[in-house]
């Protein structure tokens, strides 16, 4: 009977150690950042579908001209630029500074490539006289993937600060915190294009 | 880059891959053709994919249980509520 009371113990005491090894990525304050994004695309994806409840038919056809192509290559480019970031937080962590700062360099490549395809798509809807007033759908389509745009390159942004700091900074608990909670919103960027792509593009109605 | 990343992660970024293929594939009109079916499914799939962008890639899995549960209910009900509209429409 001790064997098995000891054995649950370190058992118990082992789980405890594995919780208190768990920590926030990043820097708490910044969560409320993330969450606080996320609940504006939240509302917004709620607009669009509220609009869309109205007219569902015209939703529908104006999809039907979306270049779903564009966002299909997209979502690659984005998924392709997490994981550059990925590895890049898992460099600076190991203290590699040259791949930390050549994997933030492919992240940010990976962004500038969102951004020229985001031209050539926008660019050929506004040539075929698709504009924000055409009509909801194209406010709605303009507005959101506009919105995620300039998140984007905020996130462009915070991802060439930390190849500096990267560079001039020594591993600390700063550092990691910040190069971490720069990941995390750089994910963040990339989850909410996984979700604006299929609603957007590709969830239609069947009318 | 393959020996920076851990294997998880790869794994995770394969799935990812494949399952936007599949909702793409779906999206343009192959396979289902109910509308509603393929809309449902499309989010359904992007649920999954932003699930594990948030647990794999923001490392949520490492945060301790009430901050990881949390992010994870939030995100179910989100998705849950945009599904819900869709069928509603």
């Amino acid at each position: 009977l001790s064997s098995v009371t000891s054995t649950e113990l370190r058992a118990e005491q082992e789980a405890r150690q594995r919780e208190q090894e768990r920590r926030i990525p990043g820097e708490p304050g910044l969560w409320i950042v993330i969450i606080g994004d996320m609940m504006v695309f939240a509302i917004l994806f709620g607009v669009y579908l509220y609009y869309r409840a109205d007219a569902p038919e015209l939703f529908a056809s104006s999809q039907a001209h979306l270049s779903r192509g564009f966002g299909f290559a997209n979502t690659l480019v984005m998924l392709s630029s997490s994981l550059a970031v990925v590895a890049a937080v898992h460099a600076a962590r190991a203290s590699r500074t040259a791949v930390a700062r050549r994997a933030f360099a492919v992240a940010i490549g990976f962004g500038v490539t969102f951004v020229v395809l985001k031209a050539f798509e926008w660019g050929s809807k506004i040539n075929a006289d698709l504009v924000p007033n055409t009509n909801d759908f194209y406010m709605m389509y303009y507005v959101l993937t506009g919105i995620h745009l300039g998140h984007l390159v905020i996130g462009m942004i915070v991802l060439t600060v930390l190849r500096q700091i990267v560079r001039g900074e020594a591993e600390s608990g700063t550092r990691r915190a910040l190069v971490e909670g720069g990941g995390v919103f750089w994910h963040m960027v990339d989850m909410i294009w996984l979700v604006l792509f299929p609603l957007v593009y590709l969830a239609h109605s069947s009318s | 880059v393959t020996a920076l990343l851990p294997r998880p992660v790869l794994v995770v970024a394969g799935i990812l891959a494949a399952l936007t293929v599949l909702s793409y594939w779906l999206g343009t009109g192959h396979g289902i053709h109910d509308a509603d079916v393929v809309g449902t499914t499309v989010l359904v799939l992007a649920y999954i994919k932003a699930r594990l962008v948030m647990l794999h890639f923001m490392e949520v899995r490492f945060a301790p249980m009430p901050f990881r549960v949390g992010l994870e209910a939030l995100l179910a009900v989100l998705l849950a509520v945009f599904i819900g509209f869709f069928l509603l429409a």
